[in-house]
């Protein structure tokens, strides 16, 4: 008996057979109905005759999508001629890539609500500029919104060139302090006549050892090593971070710059009132406030929907007011939201309403005021907000009172996440204690200038940068 | 009986003669617990790293949300809320349904990696074909593109297809052989089996798909469990796919619903560790209903799931 072969020699009645499973297999795969292809990304049925508009959004939590989706809605009841598609990130980190992968792709995309940098964008032509949009409607007034959001939207200093944009939300820097601890050190709590000097005072006096192991358990103050903190410190002592506008864009060098940097690293190291990475062990110094062993921090608004929850569940005592000031007056950053619309819009007309929209008071009251996210940049969303809506803590005056005083955050304006990077590392050791701020900041000025030099040569360079409030 | 013989026999009996009960059974049993313990000792304290996290993941399900932040950590919340397992699944977010995407793209891919790939694989292991082996090369090379470099071509081919926001897109590729990797495990679990059985089987009327179904599947039944458990976990886990290839948000699977209870400035903590429990508990009943299949998996293919 010869020994069967290893491997079957294929017959034709099984070719056959094989083929005909494949075609079944295949013909099922291909009529296989693709489930709804209806819901964000695609137009809904019937609207052949509308106009439609694509809306990428900004990712902010999912109570945000969930009344997002209930406006737009209302919108497409009330605008009969125009169809809005919204697309809604899934959240944090992923809206840039998420963007630039359908940009990839090839989708369309009429409205961008910003949360990276839209200066990329504005470079490479992807941006319609709205200024004759905004000057024919009688019913939009920038004038409404907080003027340093107004002035990031334009392409120039001084509201100059193009405008990308309208306003749509913001955040600044503010101090949040708890008040337990204040009582318990016997300290008055922190008011708007603070110079920083008194803030140094005032962390000196609440830091204290509890334990007597020489250590400090409870601290006065914490000013994360992030430029979006440490950024106003150094405008209110006169000197600055970067400014992309000036022919010579590094400010850290600056006799004033130095002497912040030199205030902030004696925090950690001379005077031990501030809690270094290794001191917080992990935790976050919101933790820290809420957990009795930090008295005060630089937080954003967005902090008051950690400290909220800690007042009613725990029954923490907080306050917050505006930055201290510094040899050159009061100076808190500003982050500015915009909502642009792009040159790929078809109906230039109809997604202005819808950027309009966004930016409008009703949006904003639904997404930013009666949600827990950064206010609306429209100024009497914001008043409503603080004024109306939150009821603690019982003084919220800074709340309305902090982007007045509002710079741009340098690491959102154009070039700023390419120049940020060198600014970051290069301070490390600052942080770290390796070395005096006097001994890093030539040479960090010296790359920093020499970056933007190039990058200013060669148009389209921007970076996307950070989806800054969705990573912090 | 000798004087000899009869010392014999005392001594066999002595030796047969049970042992006072209390004492040889006190020390073998000391003994004994003493060795357990000391194992259990051992194993408890290489157990609690790994189960830390799953212990605060539980306790974190329990809080409210202000208590979340506290330092030091409240292991035992002062008031336990299990309305936040009720919340995560129905209210803040529709969790059930994303569960119920999940399943249905775990069921639709488990048919497709256990049947379809099984098929292909046994064609490569025991059909003869012009260019079989150079097919089976280019089948394996796919497995050494990372995913991300086929991210974008592969969305743009979606989105011809019209497969885009849907959840065919995440079973389709699976249904149509898509994972080389178990074609992979099959055909070399197939060319461990007999050819001669299968050849028996066609003397006796088998055809070609015979063989396979009466023959080469109920002898695999380690590969089947192998490549069941492996496809379940991969989809049930699945994250960078669906949130590339799914926009709307009724069509969120559970990975990328996850994502949905961390905002931009705020995370709802206790919700999102009662998804995680919740979401965690299917992978936990798998994994111990299974262990044995389990376990002969990562003997078998050489990975972890």
């Amino acid at each position: 008996m010869n020994a069967p072969s290893k491997t079957a020699k294929l017959s034709r009645r099984d070719f056959l057979q094989l083929t005909a499973i494949g075609t079944v297999g295949a013909v099922i795969a291909a009529c296989a109905p693709p489930a709804s292809l209806s819901g964000s990304g695609e137009a809904s049925a019937g609207t052949a005759a509308k106009k439609s508009v694509f809306v990428f959004e900004c990712c902010w939590n999912a109570e945000h999508i969930k009344a997002g989706k209930e406006l737009y809605t209302k919108f497409r009841s009330e605008h009969a001629t125009i169809d809005v598609i919204d697309f809604w990130p899934a959240a944090g980190e992923d809206w840039t890539a998420k963007l630039l992968a359908k940009v990839a792709a090839g989708d369309q995309m009429d409205i961008i609500w910003w949360c990276a940098s839209h200066h990329k964008f504005a470079e490479e032509g992807r941006l319609v500029d709205l200024k004759d949009l905004v000057a024919s409607d009688t019913s939009f007034k920038l004038e409404d919104y907080q003027s340093v959001g107004v002035d990031f939207c334009y392409d120039q200093p001084k509201r100059g060139g193009a405008l990308w944009g309208v306003p749509t939300n913001y955040a600044t820097v503010l101090l949040w302090y708890n008040k337990k601890m204040f009582d318990a050190a016997g300290v008055p709590y922190p008011d708007t006549k603070w110079t920083y000097t008194d803030l140094l005072d005032a962390a000196k006096q609440l830091t204290k050892d509890t334990n007597g192991d020489g250590k400090p358990d409870e601290w006065g103050i914490s000013i994360p090593n992030d430029s979006w903190y440490y950024q106003p410190v150094l405008d209110a002592f006169g000197g600055g971070a970067v400014n992309i506008d000036e022919d010579q864009p590094c400010k850290l060098n600056q006799p004033q710059s130095v002497e912040a940097l030199q205030w902030l690293q004696d925090l950690y190291l001379k005077h031990k009132v501030a809690p270094t990475s290794a001191d917080m062990a992990g935790l976050g110094s919101q933790a820290m406030l809420i957990s009795n062993k930090l008295a005060m921090g630089f937080w954003p608004e967005w902090a008051q929907f950690d400290f909220l929850p800690a007042h009613k569940d725990t029954g923490l005592e907080y306050g917050v007011t505006l930055l201290p000031t510094g040899s050159a007056g009061r100076v808190t950053n500003y982050w500015a939201g915009i909502t642009s619309i792009t040159t790929m819009a078809k109906n230039p007309e109809a997604a202005w309403e819808v950027t309009k929209f966004i930016a409008g008071d009703e949006y904003q009251r639904m997404m930013t005021v009666t949600l827990p996210e950064s206010p609306a940049a429209l100024i009497k969303t914001t008043d409503f907000r603080f004024k109306e809506y939150d009821k603690y803590p019982e003084d919220r005056s800074a709340l309305i009172e902090s982007p007045k005083y509002g710079r741009q955050y340098f690491v959102v304006a154009r070039y700023g996440k390419e120049l940020g990077d060198i600014v970051t590392p290069g301070l490390d050791p600052v942080w770290e204690g390796k070395t005096a701020p006097a001994a890093v900041v030539d040479d960090i000025c010296a790359k920093v200038d020499a970056k933007a030099a190039e990058l200013k040569a060669k148009k389209g360079s921007s970076g996307m940068g950070i989806c800054r409030p969705c990573t912090a | 009986m000798s004087e000899k013989n009869l010392e014999l026999n005392l001594l066999t009996s002595a030796r047969r003669a049970p042992q006072p009960r209390s004492a040889f059974l006190s020390r073998k049993t000391l003994l004994e617990i003493l060795r357990q313990l000391i194992l259990y000792i051992i194993l408890i304290a290489g157990a609690l790293p790994f189960l830390f996290p799953l212990i605060f993941m539980l306790s974190t399900s329990l809080k409210s949300k202000g208590e979340v932040l506290l330092v030091p950590i409240r292991w035992i919340p002062s008031q336990i809320i299990w309305g936040n397992y009720y919340e995560a699944m129905f209210g803040y977010l529709p969790l059930y349904w994303f569960m119920l995407n999940t399943l249905k793209v775990v069921l639709g891919s488990l048919v497709g990696d256990v049947l379809v790939c099984a098929l292909v694989g046994y064609a490569f292991a025991r059909l003869r074909a012009p260019g079989r082996d150079i097919l089976f090369i280019i089948v394996l090379s796919t497995m050494m593109l990372p995913g991300q470099v086929v991210l974008v071509p592969t969305y743009i081919l979606f989105r011809y297809l019209h497969l885009l926001n849907s959840l065919w897109s995440l079973i389709l590729p699976n249904l149509l052989a898509g994972g080389a990797f178990f074609i992979f495990l099959f055909r070399q679990f197939f060319q461990t089996i007999n050819p001669e059985l299968g050849d028996a089987a066609k003397i006796d009327g088998c055809g070609l798909f015979g063989v396979f179904w009466r023959i080469y599947l109920p002898l695999s039944t380690p590969v089947l469990a192998t490549v069941a458990i492996f496809s379940f976990f991969w989809n049930w886990n699945n994250f960078l796919w669906p949130l590339i290839l799914i926009d709307a948000q009724d069509k969120f699977v559970l990975a990328v619903g996850l994502k949905l209870f961390q905002g931009a400035h705020t995370t709802e903590f206790p919700l999102l560790m009662a998804a995680s429990v919740i979401a965690l508990l299917p992978c936990l009943l798998l994994f111990f209903s299974a262990q044995k299949y389990f376990i002969q998996g990562v003997v078998v293919s050489g990975v972890k799931g």
